[in-house]
């Protein structure tokens, strides 16, 4: 840029003032707060067999914006204005006082995961597990044996969420996959050290033995229930503090969250020795996610299954899971060569 | 009543922080956040797994950092945007100047009658400003810094409170080699004694007079202004309306008290500085090529 076109640049001429006033006084100004944000493919054209058209524009737009409208009535004028929705998740979840905000907040992220994990089949294949290749698929293979396994164990523990929630395939920092249940507004951006009353019977639907939970046993010792099952994760640094207050039923989508607890090391497994029957370590740490679904009766009632069609749901969910994002997801977070 | 709050809002925000911390505290025992926070750290271990548990969780984060919605931390307005994120001399506004609470003046009582023509009226005891005023004179500001350092002047930022140091010290970084700052406090005879204060040497041959003085708090830097003044260096300064408008050369009429009108403003002259070092730099450059070209011409060929 030479000399003189900076100094234009740089002063303010007449009309340059002027017709920036005039564009000023046109626009109305005004805040804007949450707007959901585009999905990466067309709503028009659906989601293959899984969501026809209009479920899919139900959810995406509907739902979605419904709740950031809500939300955005809620934060007008407070301290949560300018946070992002992560921010306002976190934020909401440490004062009691917001409750419907972090509600709403974590309603929407879970719902946007969710939906970004999802892609319209391709027009010559049925789904995309032909993308599902490298790190995760042996991980898939090595804990479930194949992934049509790791397909009725995630459908089991869809199948046994009584209530509405979100179901996640998650994993930690070491690369190892877990299946975790998130009820009702819950989110795995804030763990809870106790297992809720809600988590302990999702497992005794599922088929787990009931583990009591105790704070000594939070320390990384690896343990598991039964082989095959959803390790209940853990989160050490996301727990709850040591004075923290007693269940609120106030407050049943907070209590309800995501409980991250350890159970109590029934069969310890220590390095190099065999534990028989399990073979599987505890997620350890904070963890990671990588696929979701909405456990929703709007979701299979609005796309026409029916009120009890949440099998059939979940078996044409599996046609529609984009496995690139997920790989990719997973080299993100766990890159580490085993 | 507004106004008269923000003036003596010193035992207010007292009152507030302790309320705050009170209220703090009973969050925090409420918070699911994390339990390694809780505990104090003692060894350096314990650091250690402390910044791994918090770059874990950041990772966390990060992976759910695009989900949601469109709004982010980049796109609203943050509080730290009004030092980080300088306003450009032509975008200035008046919103702006009054959101900064660049309007409101001292006491009545105090106002010096050679601010008379800078003041709008006075409301619940205290002068306004007339901001219809002061944006103008602002602009003018810009161009001055501009001007001097489009020549290659030195330009210093003197901003001697606590909350001034850190607006000081980011608007002469931005000046780069061009621009300095006084954060601390300025100390007498700088320029009046300067041969005692830097050595002769340094005095003779280095230039230590800079080329514009601009005073973020003219009152407690008034021996500077003096300074400045006999070593006939031209002056920029927020004035308020306990101040008479002519000790400084091109006056800001403003709030000398509120940290994000000394923000504003000196972002504002800082960036339009910046400018001005640009085109220094640049004319430099174009008259180094011309010499460069000119002695390659006059050498006879090998």
């Amino acid at each position: 840029m030479s000399s003189i076109s900076l100094r234009l640049a740089a002063s303010t001429s007449r009309a340059a003032r002027l017709a920036s006033v005039r564009t000023q006084a046109c626009r109305v100004p005004s805040r804007a707060l949450h707007k959901r944000k585009e999905l990466s493919y067309p709503i028009e054209g659906g989601l293959g067999k899984f969501l026809p058209p209009h479920a899919l524009q139900m959810i995406a737009v509907d739902y979605q914006q419904g709740l950031l409208d809500r939300l955005n009535d809620l934060i007008r004028g407070t301290a949560l204005e300018n946070k992002s929705i992560v921010q306002t998740v976190v934020e909401a979840a440490r004062d009691p006082n917001k409750v419907l905000e972090f509600n709403y907040a974590s309603e929407a992220l879970n719902n946007s995961f969710f939906l970004e994990c999802v892609k319209p089949p391709p027009d010559n294949a049925t789904s995309h597990e032909h993308k599902l290749i490298g790190m995760l698929e042996r991980r898939i293979g090595f804990h479930w044996g194949s992934l049509a396994h790791f397909q009725s164990s995630f459908g089991a523990a869809v199948q046994g969420m009584f209530s509405s929630g979100w179901v996640w395939l998650v994993c930690d920092q070491t690369g190892q996959l877990g299946i975790m249940p998130t009820f009702g507004a819950g989110t795995l951006l804030v763990s809870a050290r106790k297992a809720s009353e809600t988590f302990l019977e999702w497992q005794r639907i599922v088929g787990e033995p009931v583990v009591p939970y105790s704070e000594e046993d939070l320390l990384p010792r690896a343990s598991s229930p039964t082989p095959g099952a959803p390790p209940p994760p853990s989160s050490p640094a996301s727990g709850l503090s040591h004075n923290a207050p007693p269940v609120n039923p106030h407050q049943p989508a907070r209590s309800m969250s995501s409980q991250l607890g350890r159970p109590r090391d029934m069969y310890k497994n220590s390095k190099g020795k065999d534990s028989g029957p399990t073979k599987f370590d505890v997620l350890g740490g904070v963890v990671y996610p990588l696929l979701c679904v909405s456990v929703h009766e709007h979701a299979w009632v609005g796309a026409g299954y029916g009120v009890w069609g949440k099998e059939e749901y979940m078996k044409r969910f599996w046609s529609v899971v984009d496995w690139e994002k997920v790989c990719q997801m997973y080299m993100k977070v766990a890159p580490v060569e085993r | 009543m507004a106004l008269s709050l923000l003036r003596h809002r010193a035992p207010a925000v007292a009152r507030c922080s302790s309320l705050a911390a009170a209220g703090a505290a009973r969050v925090r025992q409420n918070s699911s956040f994390a339990k390694v926070e809780e505990r104090p750290l003692e060894s350096p271990e314990d650091w250690t797994n402390f910044q791994l548990k918090r770059a874990q969780y950041e990772t966390l984060l990060e992976t759910f950092g695009e989900f949601g919605s469109t709004q982010t931390r980049d796109n609203t307005f943050q509080p730290h945007h009004t030092l980080h994120r300088p306003v450009a001399p032509k975008d200035v506004t008046l919103s702006a100047l009054i959101a900064s609470g660049a309007h409101f003046g001292h006491s009545q009582k105090r106002m010096n009658p050679n601010f008379v023509p800078y003041a709008y009226g006075v409301r619940a005891g205290i002068t306004i400003i007339d901001l219809d005023h002061t944006l103008p004179l602002l602009r003018r500001a810009a161009q001055v810094v501009r001007g001097v350092a489009a020549r290659g002047g030195s330009v210093v930022f003197v901003g001697t409170r606590a909350d001034l140091r850190q607006p000081v010290r980011m608007a002469a970084e931005r000046m780069g080699k061009q621009g300095y700052h006084v954060g601390e406090r300025w100390l007498p005879g700088t320029l009046t004694n300067r041969v005692h204060m830097f050595g002769p040497e340094v005095a003779r041959d280095e230039q230590v007079i800079p080329d514009l003085a601009i005073f973020l708090n003219p009152i407690p830097n008034i021996h500077a202004i003096r300074e400045c003044a006999l070593e006939h260096v031209p002056t920029i300064g927020i004035v308020d309306s306990n101040v008479d408008p002519r000790i400084v050369m091109y006056p800001i009429p403003a709030n000398d008290e509120s940290t994000r009108t000394a923000e504003l403003i000196s972002g504002l002259l800082s960036v339009a500085g910046r400018e001005g070092v640009a085109i220094y730099q640049e004319e430099q450059a174009k008259a180094a090529l011309a010499a460069s070209k000119r002695a390659r011409s006059r050498e006879p060929f090998v």
